[in-house]
């Protein structure tokens, strides 16, 4: 016979946008189809929007895009006066009747573990999509058009009772199985709850689905069907009250929007009814959804104002202590500073008149006296660096060191300090070298004194650490870099790893100081650095282990 | 791996739709089943 079938023998109305027709006479068909559509549609999307690289908000707009297709696809079922559409459309609605579920499946995994699953799964379900692929066009899905009634009914073939619906059992059950196993095996009992609520969300709406689905193929009843669609809102629900209970898909400032979007899709839905006889069944349905809704926007919005009444408090308190401890800084540092001035004075004096007696200015000393004014002399130039090193830091601190920068030659600058650093490690057995590997004059464009520090410093550091050997200051140019290099290496005690990486941090001294009775303050190494990153330098250091000696290098910009 | 078997899934599914569309619309390509008389009207029943 002609497959275009003549529409006025059955009195079919003709579709107009391919879903509103006469044709549509289920009592709920719109509502039910249109509802649970727009309602997860709008979750899934301000959950994506959130967050768009969490993967089980895209998991559920997945979910969320094929669910409205299949009530698209349902409605122009239900509408449609077409046998040839009616054909196409109900032919690929196997797709996404089977997508629902691994869509689904892949909601809960991405959820729960946070990550895809592995890519074999995504293998079985290639293959069980396979034949689908290559039978939906053909009597194994659909065998003919039933023109027996006026009903506009295709009769499912083999694929659908055989194939596709097993299937969907099968993936449903493995979801609720997985899915408890992870969620029983999670740490605490508010995640148990959590992932729980999920899981159990999702099993609820597919098997409604599949029951409605299921229940109308059977009993050729496909008004059973739309009861199925249900199952959506429940979910959406369950969901949107993980996200405003438990922040679940790490969306926590999204609950009164969410919320009120689904009250408005509740309202709108109500456009869609029919008869005037069902509006108290919606209208009840709405109520119920209303006041769960209702209850959970209140409690989200007290929640929130409690919380941000508890972050201003914090706030406020934070920014209190934040002062107090600027002021407490500030008087540390003019502390330290004042004292630091107060003990210069009186040392420099004391070094002064110890080195007057020993000299003799005074008359001359028995041997015993002269022992005892070199030992003060000498405790004192101790005494009188350390102060020195405070009253740095504490100006480096303050941001009150002043630079006076100027271009000399690094190479004439270091030979004359080793020069002058070569009888303290006589006395002791050590041997200081001077070398050079330069390409250039060496010329510097920074603070002569800061540098001359910087230089002492180090030396003193490797003279302190070495108990007996050689140490070898060398000059080097890396003209390419515009850098030039002073590296002072000793055959000293070294350093492992760890002193390594905090030997810059003030106060810090090597591992080996105390049991080796070096003096020092820790801050040599420190106020080096400062200087030499303030003159737009810096400072390294390396040795291959303890007792295997150490290498400082300190660079700088090389000029012309 | 995953991606590619996700993406080559994708692309299955439209050919496949558009196959279908091809049968069913344009071929017209399906059995209809009904009586001898013809289909039985709501008023007939």
């Amino acid at each position: 016979m002609d497959k275009i079938i003549d529409p006025l023998i059955c009195n079919w109305d003709t579709a107009s946008y391919l879903i509103f027709s006469g044709n549509v006479f289920g009592d709920f068909i719109y509502y039910s189809h249109l509802f649970p559509a727009i309602s997860v549609l709008i979750l899934a999307s301000i959950l994506l929007i959130q967050n768009p690289r969490e993967l089980a908000n895209r998991s559920l707009f997945v979910i969320a895009i094929i669910f409205s297709c299949w009530s698209f696809i349902d409605l122009v079922l239900w509408a449609t006066e077409r046998t040839d559409f009616t054909m196409f459309f109900w032919s690929i609605l196997i797709f996404f009747d089977l997508g629902l579920y691994i869509a689904s499946f892949y909601f809960i995994y991405t959820l729960l573990k946070g990550t895809m699953p592995p890519w074999f799964v995504d293998g079985i379900f290639f293959l069980l999509c396979l034949p689908l692929f290559l039978l939906a066009h053909t009597k194994l899905n659909l065998v003919a058009f039933d023109f027996t009634n006026c009903y506009r009914e295709a009769l499912e073939g083999p694929l659908w009772q055989y194939y596709v619906y097993p299937v969907e059992a099968l993936i449903a059950i493995t979801i609720l199985i997985m899915g408890l196993s992870i969620a029983l095996k999670k740490s605490t009992t508010r995640s148990r709850i959590e992932a729980t609520l999920a899981v159990f969300g999702t099993f609820l709406f597919l098997l409604m689905f599949s029951a409605g689905n299921i229940a109308g193929s059977l009993e050729i009843d496909w008004e059973l069907g739309q009861y199925g669609l249900f199952g959506m809102p429940i979910m959406v629900a369950i969901l949107s009250y993980l996200v405003v209970k438990y922040q679940t898909f790490r969306a926590n400032v999204m609950s009164t929007e969410a919320l009120v979007a689904a009250i408005a899709v509740l309202l709108l839905s109500l456009l869609f009814i029919k008869e005037v006889v069902n509006i108290r069944i919606v209208t009840g349905l709405t109520l119920v959804m209303f006041l769960i809704l209702g209850v959970l926007l209140i409690r989200s919005v007290r929640k929130e104002i409690i919380q941000r009444e508890e972050i201003q408090k914090l706030a406020a308190n934070l920014e209190r202590a934040n002062q107090r401890l600027k002021q407490l800084d500030t008087l540390k540092s003019e502390f330290v500073s004042i004292a630091s001035h107060q003990l210069r004075s009186p040392l420099a004096a004391m070094m002064g008149y110890a080195s007057m007696l020993r000299d003799g200015s005074y008359g001359k000393l028995p041997v015993k006296a002269q022992e005892a004014a070199t030992r003060i002399e000498e405790s004192t130039r101790l005494m009188a660096q350390s102060v020195e090193d405070y009253l740095n830091v504490s100006r480096i601190e303050a941001g009150h060191m002043k630079y006076n920068l100027t271009d000399f030659s690094l190479i004439e600058q270091a030979e004359h300090i080793t020069d002058d650093m070569r009888p303290i490690g006589l006395k002791k057995g050590v041997v200081t070298l001077f070398r050079t590997s330069v390409a250039s004059k060496g010329l510097v464009h920074a603070d002569k004194g800061k540098t001359e520090q910087i230089i002492h410093n180090l030396i003193n550091n490797s003279l302190k650490y070495t108990p007996q050997g050689t140490i070898t200051v060398i000059v080097r140019d890396d003209i390419q870099k515009k850098r030039v290099y002073l590296d002072v290496l000793d055959t000293g005690i070294g350093m492992n790893q760890q002193t390594l990486h905090s030997i810059f941090t003030k106060f810090e001294r090597g591992s080996n100081a105390n049991t080796t009775n070096i003096h020092g303050t820790g801050l040599g190494l420190f106020t080096a650095l400062k200087l030499a990153e303030a003159m737009g330098g810096t400072i390294t250091a390396r040795s291959e282990g303890e007792g295997k000696g150490s290498c400082f290098s300190f660079e700088l910009p090389l000029v012309g | 791996m995953g991606a590619t078997i996700r993406l080559t899934l994708v692309v299955l599914l439209i050919l496949s739709i558009g196959v279908s569309y091809y049968v069913m619309v344009i071929k017209k390509d399906y059995d209809i089943i009904t009586n001898p008389d013809g289909p039985i009207t709501s008023d007939e029943a």
